[in-house]
């Protein structure tokens, strides 16, 4: 039906990568509808506090642990804080409340905030805090080489998909499934 | 290993001083370095006289650890920070924004033709508005009408009303009506969640699902909301629906506005609703599991016959779809006791067949019930979902209290006793068959006309027929003013009928110009034969025109 095209509906291709398509006009006015309430309060001051409290509470569990050097105190504060923010940021989609018929389906919260606009203040704030951590980590592990390697790569985990280039980008496997149904 | 040794020879041979003679070159060179060793001294004493240089110093010296890869390392990642920081926002949502200059706006602002607050009408929409006919008095087997194409009529038999069972005039429902209005006054002043629901709504839903035999149901405050509100309440963006290409505008309104992925099924086409089926579940395999339902109609408003319900019930066991039924014009028309095309098909062959297999049921109560409203009958999960989850109840105000009695009083008569329907239904056998007999007599039936609707429906459509085209007929306009003229002759003749109006900007279906007859079951049998005797001789005056 031409009046309601599926917004899903994606060219097939070989690639792991595919580019999610542009959204239609009534998703866009789905969208624009009313004020994204999930990803608004990213641009809140308590919004940004919140990060540096929640590492330092993880330092200080970790802390806790009996046998946990400071090394890996750091390295796990790190990696903790990483792998939390990538769920929240770049592997969730769509958005917990219902006030737009899905239009934010497709949509991570990295990309809804601020309407996907690139280099906002939050969109800075939220790619510095994980850079610094890695610094301050690296720092305080004393640069040895493996809590290096694992510091580093958990930082490109959540570093890569904040990238402008990544944005609506996808990485999965390619469909090479046949087009059409067995029976019918 | 032999390859590493070569490296390092090689790497050591380039490292070495070279054996050629000081050349000028070579004294510049020293000369730059020198310099330049002169302005890094001076830049670290500067340097170390700016607060906090000394923890700097301090963190870098401790970081470098002889380990310059790793250093260059961080350095970069710090710049890209910095460099990420620094960076201008941009909006990826509207790559294509079009900066205009001031001059440019006025320009824009001086071409600009404002459109007429309000559009003109176009020509069918003076056609509706010049045909309205207006009856003096109260509607009725036979009304008092006056129209601006025919003029005053005094005595015309209605056949224009959905009245079916004649209850608008039934002396116990106004009665019961008058007394609840004396009671509890003419407005509910709330939506049902907010004050609104009094206690003979309460009872409405329960007379309600006793009567279409499931766990509960729900009331709706207007008729034509209750599909365009039940469907965006339970589907959405990302859900699948199959409908049938004739739904009702009720519907097709629903459908739109929730945004689901959409395909159609030819109409009452069991073969082709299970290709549809098989196909979207292959195209949707790999997609994340959402609802999937398949929407139909019982009586079909569009095309006056019967879903194959039995059939669809069993598909959607087969491909695991919901189905959301909207019996709005067959409850109280269809199945013996009035409960719908549910109870049609349990009498016919398929006593198997029960409500609980339909996962949402909607009606009306504006139409058999002579009542107001609509209502969603379903499990107690449905229900609830529907009391916060559907706009038309959450934000409409309820129906004034006396409607709803109105509609429990109705189905406690048709409870107790179903001579009506089976009145209804002899009416409808007996005008069908005798204007079928005249449109034949008047030999315009299969040439100038043609039955939609099949033979048991009180709700009777006829459309002109593929073999009648005169030359006027060029447009779907011409049809209408050609089936207005039937329309006009006929209650110049004291019968009202109407065409089956409605509004093309509306419909995402196909349109069909019909006539459209309503039977109903407080008409007599010489009221439906002279009815008939004049709707073939105006047919076959047009045919001949």
């Amino acid at each position: 039906m031409s009046l309601n095209p599926d917004p899903h509906t994606r060219r097939r291709s070989s690639s792991i990568l595919r580019h999610l398509e542009p959204e239609t006009i009534t998703e866009q006015s789905d969208q624009n509808a009313l004020p994204n309430l999930n990803a608004t309060w990213v641009n809140n001051k308590g919004a940004w506090g919140v990060h540096f409290f929640i590492i330092g509470i993880l330092k200080i569990c970790f802390d806790l642990i009996p046998g946990v050097t400071r090394e890996l105190s750091w390295t796990l504060t790190n990696i903790t804080y990483v792998i939390g923010s990538y769920i929240m940021f770049h592997y969730v989609t769509g958005i917990p409340f219902e006030f737009n018929a899905g239009a934010f389906d497709n949509l991570t919260m990295w990309e809804q905030i601020d309407d996907g606009d690139q280099y906002t203040p939050a969109k800075k704030f939220l790619l510095g805090v994980p850079i610094g951590l890695f610094l301050i980590s690296t720092h305080y592990t004393h640069y040895d080489l493996h809590m290096f390697i694992l510091n580093l790569l958990a930082c490109l985990v959540v570093v890569i998909p904040k990238l402008p280039s990544s944005h609506k980008l996808r990485v999965g496997l390619p469909d090479l499934s046949p087009d059409t149904p067995s029976t019918y | 290993m032999e390859t590493v040794v070569t490296t390092a020879t090689i790497a050591a041979a380039a490292v070495s001083p070279s054996p050629t003679p000081f050349t000028t070159q070579h004294l510049a060179g020293e000369q730059i370095l020198s310099k330049l060793h002169a302005i890094a001294s001076s830049a670290a004493y500067w340097g170390e006289k700016l607060p906090g240089s000394a923890v700097v110093k301090r963190y870098i010296v401790s970081s470098h650890q002889n380990d310059p890869v790793r250093t260059i390392f961080e350095l970069l990642f710090f710049l890209f920070a910095v460099r990420y920081f620094v960076a201008s926002r941009y909006s990826t949502s509207n790559p294509h924004h079009v900066k205009f200059t001031e001059a440019d706006i006025d320009e824009l602002v001086a071409e600009w033709e404002p459109e007429p607050l309000v559009p003109k009408t176009t020509v069918l929409e003076e056609l509706d508005i010049g045909s309205i006919p207006l009856i003096h008095g109260e509607s009725g087997p036979v009304v008092d009408v006056e129209s601006a194409r025919v003029g005053h009529v005094k005595r015309a038999t209605n056949l224009a009303s959905t009245d079916f069972l004649g209850w608008a005039r039934d002396p116990v429902i106004k009665e019961r009506a008058v007394q609840i209005i004396r009671e509890y006054g003419v407005g509910s002043c709330g939506p049902p969640g907010f004050y609104g629901n009094q206690d003979i709504h309460v009872k409405c839903e329960r007379d309600l699902a006793r009567f279409c035999n499931s766990e509960s149901a729900i009331l709706y405050a207007q008729a034509f909301n209750t599909m365009s509100s039940v469907i965006p309440s339970f589907m959405k963006r990302g859900d699948i629906v199959i409908a049938d290409d004739r739904v009702a505008t009720s519907t097709q309104k629903g459908l739109q506005v929730s945004r689901v992925t959409l395909r159609w099924y030819k109409h009452n086409d069991m073969e082709d609703l299970a290709r549809v089926l098989a196909k979207t579940n292959h195209e949707f395999r790999k997609a994340p599991l959402t609802k999937r339902f398949i929407v139909t109609e019982g009586l079909f408003e569009n095309t006056g016959d019967l879903c194959n319900l039995p059939e669809i019930i069993k598909l959607k066991y087969q491909f695991k779809y919901r189905l959301l039924l909207d019996e709005s014009l067959s409850f109280g028309l269809v199945g013996s006791t009035g409960r719908g095309v549910l109870e049609h098909f349990q009498e016919n062959g398929h006593p198997e067949l029960s409500r609980q297999q339909i996962e949402l049921t909607a009606g009306s109560m504006a139409i058999a019930f002579s009542s107001a409203g609509g209502f969603v009958a379903g499990s107690d999960a449905a229900v609830e979902h529907q009391r916060i989850g559907s706009n038309a109840v959450t934000f409409s105000a309820s129906m004034p209290g006396y409607l709803a009695a109105a509609s429990s009083q109705a189905i406690e008569r048709l409870e107790e006793d179903n001579s009506r329907v089976v009145k209804l239904r002899e009416n409808t056998t007996h005008f069908r068959t005798f204007l079928e007999k005249q449109l034949q007599a008047a030999r315009v039936l299969g040439s100038v006309v043609e039955f939609v609707s099949s033979p048991q429906s009180p709700h009777i459509l006829i459309k002109l027929s593929d073999d009648f085209r005169p030359e006027t007929l060029t447009s779907f306009v011409a049809a209408e003013e050609l089936l207005q003229q039937i329309v006009d002759l006929c209650l110049a003749e004291g019968v009202l009928i109407t065409r089956h109006k409605r509004v093309p900007t509306h419909e995402i279906i196909a349109l069909e110009s019909m006539l459209r007859i309503e039977v109903s079951a407080s008409l007599s049998t010489q009221q439906l034969d002279e009815s008939a005797s004049i709707i073939a001789g105006v047919v076959k005056s047009i045919s001949s025109a």
